[in-house]
């Protein structure tokens, strides 16, 4: 494997390490101790940074504000004290074998460029010395915050960061995206680290195994315990994160867990309930008519009220379903230690029985119930231990558990499903044994007897060793593993079909998918810090790591149990199982150099050279330079302090590359196994491409950060262009060649570009009174170049209805699909007399006229004429039309807190707007849909219309063709929907605002926690997703049909990333209003 | 200080050396195990030819399976009850929509299926030809041309064109006029697997052969739709279909072949399978013209259960004026078997239709009513007398046809060749106004370099 090391890259590296060279200071002999305020208010600041930057050397103030930092060698230094919320303050020192008093005074101030981070930088960095953004969300500020799960800690946080919810179930868990997509055919989730260790960022039920739920599926990313969390740092793309290389193009996210600190130990204990209610009117009512009078009397008998024919009846069987669900919450934390060992634990309990309810007045038999629920358990627990065995050792074992127990129901684009059903019902289809009217498939109650599980384990560990042998010289390596298994079930009982109405499984199954994935990171780095010259400081990484995933995958299915009460899958008369076992090792060494010049300028190179399991046998290794540099030009000797306004002011920028991998087995020819009725067979499986290689995502990033008014507001802004060459394309050979299956090829490029802008500012700080304001945006353009040739790939395959394509000169996953024939004034598109041309108004009339009572509304394209002339080569490539894009211009959020006296009110909003497209599908099937739909309540009263002519105030059939000619103008040009219209009337601009958050906490003060015997103490009222601004039609335009992890079927990386904008039959956000108690004692 | 700096320097420059070393040296770092599946060298392997004639077997029933659902609801034998509105296209004659996602999705196994028993044949040949074939894989071989053979009839059979490509390499559009030669393939498959003189499989490989002979001359005449010229009287296929019979008659049920599926199969029911969709997924039934609708569910067969084919079947023998008895049993065990039909590709019941057809195109009543008798005498109905006929013969022979083969995928070529539509069809569909049969799916025009 020597053959990968290439020469040239070989002396880049050489080149890094010699930019290291210099003098190193002698051995340290003082101590500088002090304590650390608030300028304004003189109580002591615990937790903050007291950094020796030219030592690489420092410490954290004690919760009495004080600190020490020993074994300084003699010299002059400058001393840096930053913390979250304060301005930068430095002081100079001089250390002569002696001890060194230095007080901090902090002032507050909302620019931040003196805070640490780590992720990306190969070691703790301060971010005005790094040429990339690094988004930071820090808990502390967030502890009002209604946050049940780690989804909520991201939601609208960081500009540039998106959180999709698959819908609103309990549980339900969300898709991440930064920067949009880096890849055309790879998962775009970015990768997730907890204290230095890969975890798994998947989700759902388990891919291609046999359980799932149409996509309500769970995130494993909500089994990290928010609790445990002390900050999070965000990568956006590649130039931030090329030390992670491959793998890493769709950013990075890592999480820092809390740690204890020295002293007595403290306890925070939160208790915390809530109530969860979906909101009302979202969902249009069910609206029908009886054909027939002896339809009228079934409607009559089973509604309960005097129905005649062509009346329509409207009722809410969705909203039926709903009830007001629970949570409630349980975490005790317990922190302290001494000078040697440092412990921080915490227990977290998170119980919800959500909004879907369904068991109120549904008809049931004696001894039927609604099974299907919506339920969520977890059980948390973080342990985590620092030991310091000597002045230069510090050792952290983390670790954190997490027991999920999650029971849901059949939802999503799903003929079983609650949801759907309850929305294809259909008044006049009421039967004794169909209450609501369902057309097909199942009744609504007989699909709440169906049950989907799953059982979460999920634990990372790691063990973190820095070393500090000698004080130029930093060793740190840590190693972890991530394990998780989830158990799901689907489960329909024998006789599951309580109507008689279902015909699918009527002597039940049970469906099972048990997935076992473990990473095991190993990560070595060797920094040194080495100041060249009195105006040159360098700081030189050099580090490996290693990354080993591997999942295992066991499904079970069984169908028809020889009678009631069993539920195994071993009790089906037939029987199917499937195993799946999955490798990928990814080997990388990387190297990074940053010198500082004057410590306001700095420059930054660095590269990694990765190797992959998954790349092809006729490619080797990948090699990824970044360059950046920061110049902090309020830090320079020659700012004069303030320039009108501005106090701080730094520029920078950063280029970089990162990828990612095919996926495990792409780049074999394989062949599967397929029984046949004369024994084991052989089949077609993969093409396979032995020139596969990671793409490579390309991305340059400029930006500013001004601190205005003293501090008072900060300024961000953050412009990036990002190219993904080599992109790895799912490409399509001709079925007729034998192989189903789309090949990955590296024949696309993918570009994007976007503008990140932040401000927040102390608007008012009074005294009592403090009012801080934020708001962030973030735009997003992004473009498929080319795909190398190959036809344009569509979401979901050949099911027509969702239209999200990949063509090249478009959005990615951009909709298209049909449009009307554009026709003069006076005529329709409509061809009723077989000439080819568009009838005339008039024409119609006088045709529809004739028709008799029991007329059918066209849904043929012989009939109803499209425009089939498409302008652009891409719209050619795909027969349709462009209609809009999925992804937004503009996300963001805005917000502010407002603290007075002992209260604290916070709230923020979030909003996508411009060009931002969903396609209701939902509505599609319901206005348009001849068997399960026309439900809607224009539907219903334009099919009344047609079938009748009209009819009169006692509901006669008029067999007016005025009537029935408005009708039909309706029904093309507002309800005409699904094929072979797909698109039409369907895709509609979905711009929201959500207010997501709102909280006041009302501080108890000291005098009352000191009787208790309490050190601090709170009362939180808070509430998530209140209220929704939107003029999208449809249930809830945030909402994803795919949800996380897919259905849990055969759905591929590509309807996963571009499923986007597609809404079917999904459960609303529902509002959550949560009352908390905190102590601390 | 020059030499701590030089020391400094060699120390880092052996760091990264030792880094990169660990990371790249170790040659097993990287190889990740794939215990999920075969590769290439593993299929030249002459034991592989069992499995492969297997994998054939599979992969051209799920292909059968996923064509039989569109091709059905295409024809008067099924009719849409579900949600998914492009096989209410088909069930109105809409069939030339080169998106209906269900006749492109089933492109997809059809031309798996086409490529797949093409290639199994190519390689158990070759371990023939080069001595290494397994003593007994003769019948493998033979099974696999009856496969490959299956397939190319059944695209003929239901497609207007189709492509032959090579994995990645494209292939041209055969052309609507040269479809017909997908029955010579056919022909040439049976040949050969006849000449191999298995004799477990003379029979079924007899009547394949009658089939693919008498299809060939029916291709035509369904372009033709013409009913005074719709009969067929070919003489391979009547030779081919005696010799089916004989051999029925020597080891009964030895001319019918069936491509089975049960639950030990369910890859083979992957898709979108007939049996999925209209026994369980409900979205398609069959047709009112066939069976009597649950009116409790309005998508399935009334009191299949029963056991009295009056309460659950429309279709009336033309002669005994009962419920037909062939088109009751077909229905009592479509709708039983659920997810896993078996399909039928031919049978002696087909062979005593072709011998029927060939006698009455040739004016012989007497031979007409030999074999029609013959089928007839087999579900104990009444025979039809050529003396004072109960019905015309040539509306019987229709008759026999519809519930003889029902759901096998001949409908559609009798509906043209007959010129008697489907009554699902509207007046302005293409079916109604053209020969139309499944088109080349758009999935296949958008990846295949050489169709436009």
């Amino acid at each position: 494997m020597l053959k990968l090391y290439n020469k040239k890259l070989f002396n880049t590296f050489l080149i890094m390490v010699g930019l290291s060279f210099a003098s190193f200071a002698t051995l340290a002999q003082g101590t500088i101790s002090g304590v650390v305020t608030d300028a304004e208010t003189g109580d002591p600041v615990p937790g903050v940074n007291i950094f020796i930057p030219s030592l690489a050397k420092g410490t954290l103030s004690n919760v009495d504000g004080t600190y020490q930092i020993s074994d300084i060698p003699n010299g002059s230094y400058r001393v840096v004290g930053s913390f979250i919320g304060y301005r930068n303050m430095t002081e100079n020192v001089t250390v002569n074998n002696n001890s060194q008093t230095l007080n901090f005074a902090l002032e507050t101030s909302v620019t931040q460029l003196s805070e640490i981070v780590v992720t990306g930088t190969g070691g703790p960095m301060e971010k005005r010395k790094i040429g990339n953004s690094v988004g930071i969300i820090s808990t502390e500020s967030l502890s009002n915050a209604p946050i049940t799960s780690f989804s909520d800690l991201l939601q609208g946080r960081e500009p540039g960061m998106v959180s999709i919810p698959g819908g609103g179930l309990t549980g339900e868990g969300a898709q991440i995206r930064i920067r949009g997509s880096a890849s055309l055919s790879q998962l775009n989730e970015p990768i997730i680290i907890v204290d230095g260790v890969r975890i798994d960022n998947g989700g759902g039920f388990g891919a291609g195994g046999f359980a799932g739920n149409g996509g309500g599926g769970t995130s494993r990313l909500d089994d990290i315990n928010p609790e445990s969390i002390a900050r999070v740092e965000i990568l956006k793309g590649a130039a931030a994160a090329t030390l992670y290389g491959t793998e890493a193009s769709n950013g990075v996210i890592q999480i820092f867990t809390k740690r204890g600190a020295t002293g007595a130990p403290k306890f925070d204990v939160k208790l915390a309930k809530g109530i969860i209610t979906y909101p009302k009117g979202r969902y249009a009512p069910n609206v029908g008519w009886a054909r027939t009078p002896a339809q009228a009397a079934t409607m009559t008998s089973v509604l309960g009220e005097n129905i005649v024919p062509y009346q329509l009846v409207s009722r809410t069987f969705t909203e039926d379903l709903f009830e007001t669900g629970t949570n409630t919450e349980a975490s005790v934390s317990a922190s302290g230690g001494t000078n040697a060992v440092t412990y921080y634990v915490n227990g977290r309990f998170y119980d919800e029985d959500g909004p879907f309810g369904g068991k109120e007045n549904r008809g049931y038999k004696p001894g039927q119930s609604t099974l299907a629920e919506d339920l969520m358990k977890r059980a948390q627990l973080n342990a985590n231990v620092g030991i310091i065995p000597s002045g230069k050792t510090k050792i952290n074992i983390v670790t954190g558990y997490n027991k999920t127990s999650f029971s849901s129901l059949q939802t999503n684009n799903n003929i079983y499903a609650v949801g759907s059903l309850a929305q294809f019902s259909k008044p006049e289809r009421v039967a004794a044994n169909n209450l609501t009217g369902t057309a097909a498939f199942a009744t609504v109650n007989e699909s709440m007897q169906q049950t989907v599980t799953q059982e979460v384990n999920h634990y990372n560990g790691s063990v973190n060793i820095n070393y500090n042998p000698i004080p130029w010289l930093i060793l740190d390596g840590v190693i972890g593993v991530d394990y998780s298994n989830s158990a799901s079930e689907n489960y329909r009982p024998f006789g599951w079909n309580i109507d008689g109405f279902g015909g699918s499984e009527p002597d039940g199954s049970k469906a099972y998918t048990n997935r076992d994935f473990i990473a095991t990171s190993m990560q070595f780095n060797a920094s040194a810090t080495n100041r060249i010259s009195d105006n040159i400081e360098s700081d030189f990484i050099l580090g490996t790591q290693l990354i080993q995933q591997t999942t295992n995958i066991f499904s079970g299915n069984g169908v028809a149990f020889p009678g009631p009460g069993f539920a195994v899958a071993g009790a089906g008369a037939n029987k199917d199982i499937y195993q799946f076992f999955a490798e990928t090792v990814n080997a990388g060494v990387y190297a990074q150099e940053q010198i500082g010049f004057n410590d306001h300028i700095f420059v930054t190179l660095g590269a990694r050279l990765d190797a992959h399991s998954a790349f092809g046998s006729n490619f080797n290794a990948q090699f990824y330079p970044k360059i950046a540099a920061s110049y902090v030009v309020s830090d320079a000797p020659y700012w004069p302090g303030n320039i009108g306004p501005i106090s701080t002011l730094q520029f920078k920028g950063s280029f970089g590359q990162s990828g990612l991998q095919p996926g495990t087995f792409d780049a074999l020819t394989t062949y599967g196994a397929i029984a046949s009725t004369n024994g084991a067979g052989i089949r077609p499986q993969n093409l396979g491409n032995p020139d596969l290689k990671p793409e490579v995502s390309s991305e340059l990033e400029v930006g500013t950060s001004i601190g205005l008014l003293d501090g008072k507001l900060t300024f961000e802004a953050t412009y990036w262009d990002r190219t993904v060459n080599d992109a790895l394309f799912a490409q399509q050979f001709p079925p007729s060649g034998g192989w189903r299956g789309a090949q990955l090829v590296n024949i696309g490029e993918l570009a994007a570009k976007g503008l990140e802008l932040n401000i927040n500012a102390t608007v008012v700080n009074t005294g009592d009174l403090k009012v801080e304001l934020f708001a962030n945006a973030a735009y997003l353009n992004e473009e498929v170049i080319s795909l190398g040739g190959a036809p344009p790939v569509k979401v979901g395959g050949s099911y027509p209805r969702y239209r999200n394509f990949l063509v090249e000169g478009y959005s990615p996953g951009a909709n298209f699909g049909v449009k009307l024939l554009d026709v003069p004034d006076g005529f329709l598109p409509l061809d009723y007399n077989s000439d080819g041309n568009p009838d005339s108004r008039a024409e119609v009339v006088s045709y529809l006229g004739s028709l008799p009572t029991g007329a059918s509304l066209p849904t043929t394209t012989s009939i109803v004429m499209l425009d089939n002339n498409y302008v652009t080569k891409g719209e050619q490539s795909v027969s349709g039309h462009f209609l809009g894009k999925t992804t937004p211009d503009w996300q963001g959020s805005i917000g502010g807190t407002v603290t007075w006296k002992n209260f604290l009110l916070r709230t923020n909003f979030e909003y996508r707007a411009g060009n931002y497209y969903v396609n209701n599908l939902t509505a599609a099937f319901r206005q348009a849909n001849g068997t399960i739909g026309r439900n809607l309540p224009n539907s219903a009263r334009v099919e009344r219309d047609y079938y009748t002519g009209g009819v009169d105030a006692n509901f006669n059939p008029q067999n007016s063709g005025e009537v029935r000619t408005a009708a039909v103008e309706e029904w093309v040009n507002d309800i005409l929907a699904l094929t072979p219209f797909a698109g039409l009337n369907t895709i509609e601009k979905a711009d929201f605002v959500r207010w997501r958050e709102l909280s006041l906490t009302y501080r108890f003060p000291t005098s009352f926690t000191d009787k208790l015997g309490l050190t601090s103490g709170s009362f939180t009222t808070s509430a998530k997703n209140l209220a929704l601004f939107t003029g999208y039609s449809g249930a809830d335009p945030e909402i994803n049909v795919l949800g996380r992890g897919g259905d849990g079927n055969a759905n591929s990386n590509t309807d996963q990333n571009f499923g986007q904008g597609i809404e079917a039959f999904g459960w609303a956000i529902p509002t959550t209003v949560i009352f908390t108690l905190k102590v601390g004692f | 200080m020059k030499n701590k700096k030089i020391y400094k320097s060699k120390l880092l420059k052996v760091l990264t050396l030792l880094l990169a070393f660990t990371v790249f040296s170790c040659s097993d770092l990287l190889d990740a195990e794939n215990p999920n599946s075969l590769v290439e060298a593993d299929l030249s392997n002459p034991a592989a030819a069992r499995p492969m004639a297997n994998g054939s077997q599979a992969a051209v029933t799920r292909a059968i399976g996923n064509l039989l659902t569109p091709y059905s609801i295409s024809s008067d034998e099924m009719v849409w009850s579900g949600s998914r509105d492009d096989w209410q296209q088909l069930n109105f004659g809409q069939l030339s929509d080169f998106a209906n996602e269900f006749t492109d999705a089933a492109f997809f196994y059809t031309g798996e299926g086409r490529w797949w028993s093409d290639v199994v044949i190519s390689r158990i040949e070759g371990f023939q030809a080069d001595g290494s074939l397994i003593a007994g894989d003769e019948l493998a071989l033979a099974r696999a041309y009856l496969y490959g053979a299956t397939m190319y009839i059944t695209i003929a059979d239901m497609y207007s064109d189709f492509a032959i490509s090579d994995k990645l390499e494209s292939g041209p559009a055969i052309g609507p006029a040269n479809m017909v030669g997908f029955y010579d393939v056919a022909i040439g498959y049976l040949t050969k697997a006849i000449a191999l003189n298995q004799s477990s499989m003379t029979g079924q490989l007899q009547a394949m052969l009658a089939r693919a002979h008498w299809s060939k001359e029916a291709w035509t005449k369904a372009r033709n739709r013409n009913a005074a010229t719709a009969l067929i009287n070919n003489a391979a296929a009547v030779t081919a279909a005696n010799a089916a019979l004989a051999a029925e008659a020597a080891t009964a049920g030895s001319a019918s072949f069936v491509l089975e599926v049960d639950s030990s199969t369910p890859d083979v029911i992957n898709g979108l399978p007939i049996g999925s969709e209209v026994n369980d997924r409900k979205e398609q039934r069959l047709s009112d013209l066939y069976i009597i609708v649950d009116p409790t569910t309005g998508n399935t067969v009334k009191d299949i259960s029963s056991g009295d084919p009056a309460l659950s079947i429309s279709l009336m023998d033309p002669i005994d004026g009962i419920p037909d008895p062939v088109l009751y049993n077909t229905v009592v065990e479509f709708v039983t078997s659920a997810i896993y039909p078996d399909f039928t590709q031919t049978s002696d019941r087909e062979m005593y239709l072709i011998l029927a057809e060939a006698a009455l195109a040739a004016n012989n009543t007497a031979g007409f009513a030999t074999n029609i008798n013959a089928l007839r005498a087999k579900d104990g109905l009444t025979p039809w007398d050529q003396i004072t006929p109960q019905v015309p013969a040539l509306d019987l022979l229709k008759h026999e046809r519809r519930v003889n083969l029902y759901l096998q995928g001949r409908r559609l070529t009798d509906h043209y060749r007959f010129d008697e539509d489907s009554p699902y069809w509207i007046p302005s569909s293409d079916a109604a106004n053209a020969v139309t049969f499944f088109p080349i799916g758009i999935s296949e025009v958008r990846a295949n370099t050489l169709i436009n």
